[in-house]
């Protein structure tokens, strides 16, 4: 269908405004008026009126009416496409003209032939059918539809066309009701009042528009009306006259066109669902793969674990040779298939974005103690030195994720083993950026192996790749490992290079990780170096190593604890060493034990051997080898200890200080604090004054001292106790600073004073204050009283052991006797340290009032000892809030002063901090001579009233416990271990378990552990690691 | 500046047209000619504005007795200035010539008196006879009515043009109906479709 045969509507209504126009012109001035008219038609040249008959022309328009021909309109037409759409307007144009003008001749003949009016009338009336005839031939040839209805709606007149498009013959349609007939059901009773309100004039005739109507054979069309209103001469409306053009056709192609229109847009959106689903699936398929790996690799792990696990029992049956060597070879292979499986599994969580980093808190040491255990032995099968370089300036305790950081170092120093055939692979740490909070670890593990050509550098973090092919022929794995370790290092803020190499001159790979630096770690550190001063003064220690490194290593670890170093670089440069005079002597030798010429046991024969050297130091062997035959060769040569390289920080202290007979000070426990020192130390057996007037507070004292070994005389004053120091000679006095009677700073002056004939014991005396009163001047005012040096309350065991060491020298003997007497408790006390930590009943550790893990140290580390001074606490202070306010009231100030200061030395020893900070709050005001306002008292009836509930919730104190139980901090390092045991050694892994059923007996964990060791027991590995760290969760939650 | 409103009553049609409007209406009867002016001057009378007609044929009488109908006073109306009258050649034809330019400036100076006057609008009904096409300055008459379109977009008179369809003829009917926006068809005020714009019909007619 065209679409060019637009019509202007503006032309429309300049025809139609003619027409009303033309019928208020006389008649001579109809003709010029429409002819200047018409000649604006879009297309329309000129325009001629001429009397000659009508041809066949196709714009000539024949005027004629009433049986009278008033000529034609002749249309030149310069533009036949423009003119076009408007041809049958004008033919419905020129039909009306033509009646107009008839009826203009009708008039004009009445008014000329008045006489003949009848006779006019009856010409009309005859003439009536013939012009019917007439006008019909025009309305004929329409190419439209015309159609007259009159003011009752029914069709008055009506072309071919009509019918045609109707259906139905002209007489059949004559008279009919056009809107009953024609227009669909549903219009109808709109249509009808709308046509009634045109007629009756209410509302104009819409001139154009579309509309549905019905043929007479139901067909539905589309019309498109031209519309105006019939009137008789005085202007009333006889009905309508309307032109219509069937426009079905173009509508269905508009509506086609609509249609594909929208269907397009169907199909796009069709497209990008199925893109989406394409998409979807593609990533499914991706989750699928991955899914794939993981349960492969599961599936693998579990009979993988099964084998090595039975391997491991069977290495402990006897077998000949032959069979133990297939075995070991089994177990290498199926090892190293498992560490395989491990990357892959790795690999596709990193595929998966299901690798996540952990952040807890952790020893560094305890990660480089497990990755010493794995390198250690494989080092040592190849005769490689594993060294370790600590910077022991980095925090003990971090947090982030041990796991995978010691998953990086394993993989990093594993590899560099793996391309090392001599020489040493050396593992260092950097503290980088550090602040209060977090620091930069930058790892570096050198080794001596094949080093690689530069053009192999970048290609090696790519997965499944070694620095060349040959590689994975030679050294085997996955080509995984360096992908892996890049991705976690990574995912911990760091990332990871290599330094430039060369083919045989060994590689050195570099790494940093983001830690955080756990809270209060930094005062821990001074804390510990505070404590540990002492013990290390005057230490000289000479090391004998044949490899630099390694010397360089152990002497700058032990420079850091400002201990004097010596180095050798052999067992006879040592001797010679050792035999020079002139120099102080050394207390301590570290020899390594494989050196060349003389083995380091054979060094040490010659030492304790050689008369030569007065002053035997200890000797304490290093080794890289484990083996029983080196410890025994070391036993039978007299060596006081031994350290297994690599050696970290904390052992080499720790076993320092152990061979000096100095105590175990340093080994740390689960919560990063030292731990009670539990061998004989030099105090042992010391005889003190404790001066004390809290009762409870004596008690707590009295019992941790008795838990030190030192035997403990009472006095409940400072009077008491001045004459008690003149009666007997204590090893020293442990003083109260504030007391009443006669008060600490009094009784030392009066102590200090004494003369006697034994000396200056009363002058030499240690005399150590205890004083809640920590502030700088009370320090200065304790000093000046001729104290020796102070603790402050609560008291912490581990500075009182510190403090302790500091003072009390105690004869040989008594210590021998304290010694034999401390073998008796050393049963229960070494496993409760082997344990990790101080043990507290879980009900205890679960008080909300109450820091029993702080408490419960304070007395000796005795559940049952806390247990009964929450119930003498509970006993004595239920209304300390009123007694104190009574005693305000009608004692002063002073007397609740005393009360109070009593009352805050109790809250702190038991842990009690908020009802501790409360009554320091009170104690502090009273100080100022300030009395405490009512809400200060209220704070501190409810704190205690809390307090109290707490206290009567708890079970009457029990007969102890077979074994203890395991704290919260303590039983999360198990499950870390045990995660990282059931990966790697089963064996020890079944050791921890059966250890961890016992610690967690009677807890809310305890059905757990179980069903984790009836996983490993059937080798569900994967089951156990899963329950593990939902295990994990659930403990961290509880915090 | 008189107050503005946006539409103003027309008297003779229920419509409302914006100030400045310029109507033609073609009249065959003298009674259709008569009863649009009395009605449109009675509008503006009513609603405060100033009105002026310019007609040979108006029945003193008649449009006194018309404006009484509402308690308009014609005589007090025109001694206030607020409704005047004349004859068509006494205006349009002033020494025997048509001055297109007079009569702009004519209208303009009515408009600007009538605002000075504190009148908020004015309007002007007047008859164009056939004389103006025998008369000198008779041929711009068509530049005239196209120049008075563009005019009353500054001075917002209300203007109406009555045209006798029995003394022009068809041709200049039809002129006449392209230079006047609206047109009135038997009462009803309507935009007419053959306008042309005035700078459109000066450009071809009157260049």
């Amino acid at each position: 269908m065209s679409v060019a045969a637009a019509v202007d509507v503006r032309v429309l209504g300049q025809l139609l405004l003619m027409q009303s126009v033309v019928a208020s012109l006389p008649d001579n001035s109809v003709v010029p008026f429409i002819i200047k008219g018409l000649g604006d038609v879009p297309g329309v040249g000129r325009v001629v009126f001429d009397a000659t008959p009508l041809d066949k022309a196709p714009h000539r328009f024949r005027l004629a009416a009433g049986g009278k021909d008033y000529g034609t309109l002749d249309f030149s037409v310069k533009d036949a496409e423009a003119f076009a759409p408007y041809l049958d307007y004008i033919r419905n144009f020129a039909f009306m003209l033509a009646v107009i003008l008839d009826e203009r001749w009708q008039r004009r003949a009445i008014e000329l032939h008045g006489q003949h009016l009848e006779q006019q009338v009856v010409e009309r009336t005859a003439d009536l059918a013939g012009e019917r005839d007439t006008a019909r031939r025009y309305l004929d040839i329409a190419g439209v539809m015309l159609m007259a209805l009159d003011r009752d709606g029914r069709i008055s007149m009506i072309n071919r066309k009509g019918t045609q498009i109707l259906g139905k013959p002209e007489d059949a349609l004559i008279g009919t009701d056009w809107i009953d007939s024609f227009i669909p059901a549903a219009r109808q009773s709109a249509l009808r009042q709308a046509f009634s309100r045109v007629v009756s004039g209410a509302t104009p005739l819409p001139e154009h528009y579309e509309q549905r109507i019905v043929d007479a054979t139901g067909r539905e069309l589309i019309m498109a009306w031209n519309n105006t209103l019939l009137r008789n001469k005085e202007g009333a409306v006889l009905g309508t006259l309307s032109s219509a053009e069937d426009i079905t056709e173009r509508k269905r192609a508009e509506e086609e066109l609509l249609h594909y229109k929208d269907h397009l847009e169907e199909e796009v959106a069709q497209r990008t669902v199925e893109l989406a689903l394409a998409r979807d699936e593609a990533q499914a398929a991706n989750q699928a793969k991955s899914d794939f790996l993981a349960n492969m690799s599961h599936e693998i792990r579990t009979p993988m674990n099964a084998i090595l696990g039975m391997l491991y029992l069977a290495f402990n049956t006897d077998m000949s040779p032959t069979l133990r060597n297939y075995l070991s070879k089994v177990q290498g292979a199926a090892s190293s298939l498992l560490g395989i499986i491990n990357d892959i599994l790795d690999f596709s969580k990193i595929e998966a974005g299901k690798l996540e980093i952990e952040e807890i808190e952790f020893g560094l040491d305890a990660v480089l103690e497990r990755l010493a255990d794995a390198i250690g032995v494989q080092a040592e099968k190849k005769h490689l030195e594993f060294l370790i370089r600590h910077d022991v300036s980095l925090p003990p305790r971090l947090i982030g994720d041990p796991l995978r950081l010691g998953q990086v170092l394993l993989n990093l120093c594993g590899n560099a083993l793996k391309f090392t055939e001599t020489g040493e692979v050396e593992l260092s740490f950097q503290r980088l950026n550090a602040s209060a909070t977090e620091l930069t670890l930058q790892i570096s593990v050198r080794d001596t192996g094949i080093g690689m050509a530069p053009e192999l550098l970048g290609r090696l973090f790519q997965k499944f790749t070694q620095a060349d092919e040959s590689s994975t022929r030679r050294f085997g794995g996955t080509g995984l490992g360096l992908v892996i370790s890049k991705h976690l290092v990574e995912l911990m803020g760091g990332r990871i290079w290599i330094e430039a190499s060369a083919p045989g001159q060994g590689t050195t790979v570099h790494c940093t990780v983001q830690l955080k630096i756990a809270p209060h770690d930094e005062a821990q550190r001074r804390d510990l170096m505070e404590q540990v001063g002492p013990l290390l003064e005057d230490i000289r220690v000479l090391i004998v190593d044949d490899n630099e490194v390694s010397r360089d290593i152990l002497a700058g670890t032990l420079r850091q604890f400002r201990i004097e170093v010596s180095v050798a670089a052999s067992g006879p440069a040592a001797i010679e060493q050792l035999k020079q005079t002139g120099e102080p002597p050394f207390d301590v030798v570290l020899m390594d034990w494989r050196m060349p010429g003389m083995n380091g046991d054979e060094a040490t024969r010659h030492i304790q051997a050689d008369d030569a050297i007065a002053h035997k130091p200890k000797v304490v062997m290093v080794t890289a080898y484990g083996r029983d035959d080196v410890l025994k060769l070391a036993e039978q040569a007299g060596v006081a200890g031994f350290l297994v390289k690599p050696v970290l920080p904390s052992a080499l202290l720790d076993t320092l200080l152990n061979v000096l007979g100095r105590g175990r000070i340093l080994r740390a426990n689960g919560n990063g604090r030292p731990a009670l020192p539990v061998t004989t130390a030099e105090y042992a057996g010391a005889h003190l004054l404790l001066v004390e007037d809290n009762e409870i507070n004596r008690e707590f004292a009295v019992g941790l001292l008795h838990s030190m070994h030192v035997e403990v005389d009472e006095a409940e004053n400072g009077e008491e106790a001045v004459a008690k120091v003149r009666q007997h000679a204590y090893d020293g006095v442990l003083m109260d600073v504030q007391m009443p009677t006669m008060d600490g700073l009094e009784a030392t002056r009066r102590i200090r004073s004494l003369s006697t004939a034994d000396g200056d014991r009363f002058a030499r005396v240690p005399i150590i204050a205890i004083t809640a009163q920590a502030m700088v001047r009370d320090r200065e005012k304790a000093l000046a009283a001729g104290m020796s040096d102070y603790l402050a309350k609560p008291i912490d065991p581990d500075r009182l052991a510190v403090v302790l060491n500091r003072w009390i020298k105690v004869p040989e003997e008594r210590q021998r006797a304290a010694q034999a007497a401390a073998q008796r408790q050393a049963g229960l006390m070494a496993a409760q340290a082997a344990a990790g930590s101080l043990r507290a009943d879980a009900d205890l550790l679960a008080l909300k009032h109450f820091d029993a893990a702080q408490g419960i140290p304070r007395i000796g580390g005795k559940p049952e000892a806390y247990r009964k001074q929450l119930a003498r606490f509970r006993k004595h202070y239920p209304g300390a809030a009123d007694e104190l306010q009574e005693l305000l009231s009608y004692q002063g100030l002073s007397a609740g002063e005393a009360y109070c200061h009593a009352l805050k030395g109790v809250c702190g020893t038991l842990g009690a901090n908020a009802l501790f900070a409360c009554v320091t709050q009170i104690d502090e005001l009273l100080k100022r001579n300030t009395a405490p306002d009512p809400g200060h008292f209220e704070r501190l009836r409810e704190l205690l009233q809390q307090a109290m509930a707490e206290i009567d919730g708890l079970a009457a104190p029990v007969t102890r416990r077979r074994t203890a139980l395991l704290d919260r901090d303590g039983l999360l390092a198990k499950l870390v271990r045990l995660d990282w045991l059931l990966q790697n050694d089963l064996g020890a892994a079944e050791e921890l378990l059966a250890e961890l059923r016992t610690g967690v007996a009677g807890t809310d964990a305890e059905i757990a552990i179980a069903e984790i060791a009836e996983d490993a027991d059937v080798f569900a590995i994967d089951a156990a690691l899963d329950r593990i760290n939902s295990l994990l969760a659930r403990v961290k939650k509880k915090a | 500046m008189p107050h503005e409103r946006h539409t103003v009553a027309l008297g003779f049609a229920d419509q409302t047209v914006p100030p400045g409007a310029h109507i033609c209406q073609i009249f065959s009867a003298d009674e259709e000619r008569l009863d649009a002016l009395m009605r449109f001057l009675r509008s503006g009378l009513e609603a405060g504005e100033r009105a002026a007609c310019f007609t040979e044929k108006l029945d003193e009488t008649q449009l006194t007795n018309f404006l009484a109908e509402r308690g308009l006073s014609c005589e007090e109306l025109m001694e206030s200035g607020a409704l005047s009258r004349a004859g068509t050649s006494e205006v349009y034809f002033q020494d025997g010539r048509f001055d297109p330019d007079r009569m702009l400036a004519l209208l303009r100076q009515f408009h600007k008196n009538s605002v000075a006057d504190g009148f908020p609008a004015a309007r002007v009904i007047g008859e164009m006879t056939a004389d103006v096409q025998h008369i000198e300055g008779g041929s711009r008459l068509m530049e005239y009515e196209s120049r008075v379109s563009m005019l009353l977009k500054e001075v917002p008179i209300t203007a109406v043009c009555q045209y006798d369809a029995n003394t022009f003829d068809g041709a200049t009917i039809m002129e006449v109906l392209k230079v006047h926006p609206m047109m009135v068809i038997r009462g009803t005020v309507v935009h007419n479709p053959y306008y042309v714009p005035p700078e459109e019909f000066l450009a071809h007619h009157c260049s």
